[in-house]
């Protein structure tokens, strides 16, 4: 199979995902910042309490809506008045082709993933993306040698899931 | 090294096969399979399209780059002083060292929360280079400079642009 062929039926868990950081509707803007900077995240995803996504909360909307003259939240305020209603989302039984398009043509550095039945399972972030498309291609990105330096001795290469045509030869 | 021509399985990096004498030299150069490793390979950095940086000095507000930041819809502001780039301050700096106390140090200047000299590749970088310093280092953005003046600024996003600009047809994926 080449790469082509691969993002179009590989589903979107090939990339992998973590555990998403979710809150109530009900939780404040300064409860949320503080998980953003203890967790080290950039998103936060509001649910009702059956994992039923509500909303997203981003870096962007901190910037913007919180700490922006612009905006006009308040720490106090209920995160619900901030976040991003509905967001767009990708589903788990999904292709990798799928994905990475809405979360291009989006602008998006988050994509919230839900399961087949539409619950929340994690968040899917660009630096996920970006990591997964180096690791396809191991030679090339990360035994690329240093400029003006060109021994390629340990050229031993993991095997890749679209690359088996060294074995076929 | 699995010799083409017999099959028997030599030692990586061997100039020959151990039982057919066939020159494996040429198997160990780089081989692409794919039009994005392609491009990854041979193009330089500055083909993702670069965007013009916002700049700002050490001597910036919080408050202001902030503002600039929103005004400029952008997650990132370079800062330059002396005609040469001492530090970046992002939305990530925003986050874990301004966000909680923001009445506290919006006047203060920027030079005292940016992460300082951050890394910057210069044009005609290959990039596969670019990708392995962003995504071993966890940097969403990469100041570009050109005979050592800045150029320009790329980001993660840039990477997915290039995947679908080396595979057009991915494009058209019913989503």
């Amino acid at each position: 199979m080449d790469f082509f062929s691969y993002l179009q039926t590989a589903r979107v868990e090939s990339v992998g995902f973590r555990p998403p950081e979710s809150v109530g509707s009900d939780a404040t803007v300064a409860e949320v910042i503080d998980i953003m900077q203890s967790r080290r995240v950039g998103c936060i995803l509001v649910v009702s309490s059956e994992r039923v996504l509500e909303g997203i909360f981003t870096e962007r909307d901190l910037m913007r809506k919180v700490l922006s003259h612009q905006g006009d939240a308040e720490f106090g305020d209920p995160i619900a008045k901030v976040m991003t209603k509905d967001p767009v989302t990708v589903r788990e039984d999904e292709t990798l082709a799928v994905l990475f398009r809405r979360m291009y043509e989006g602008g998006f550095r988050h994509m919230p993933l839900l399961d087949s039945a539409g619950r929340l399972l994690g968040t899917v972030s660009i630096k996920r993306v970006v990591s997964f498309l180096a690791d396809q291609f191991p030679e090339t990105v990360y035994n690329l040698p240093p400029r003006g330096w060109s021994s390629r001795k340990n050229s031993a290469r993991p095997a890749r899931a679209h690359d088996l045509s060294l074995l076929q030869l | 090294m699995i010799c083409p021509s017999c099959s028997f399985d030599n030692l990586e990096g061997a100039d020959s096969c151990a039982a057919c004498l066939m020159d494996l030299r040429a198997l160990d150069e780089p081989r692409t399979e794919d039009s994005l490793e392609d491009s990854l390979m041979h193009e330089p950095v500055e083909s993702l399209g670069p965007k013009t940086a916002v700049t700002v000095t050490p001597e910036t507000t919080i408050r202001d780059a902030l503002e600039c930041m929103v005004e400029n819809n952008i997650g990132c502001v370079l800062v330059v002083g002396e005609g040469r780039v001492v530090g970046i301050f992002s939305e990530r700096d925003l986050l874990l060292r301004v966000a909680g106390r923001m009445d506290e140090v919006e006047d203060q200047p920027i030079s005292r929360f940016m992460t300082v000299s951050p890394q910057m590749l210069e044009v005609g970088t290959p990039l596969a280079f670019a990708l392995n310093r962003m995504s071993l280092n966890d940097f969403r953005h990469l100041p570009l400079t050109e005979g050592g003046g800045l150029l320009g600024i790329i980001s993660l996003r840039d990477f997915l642009g290039l995947l679908f600009r080396s595979h057009p047809n991915l494009a058209a994926t019913d989503a």
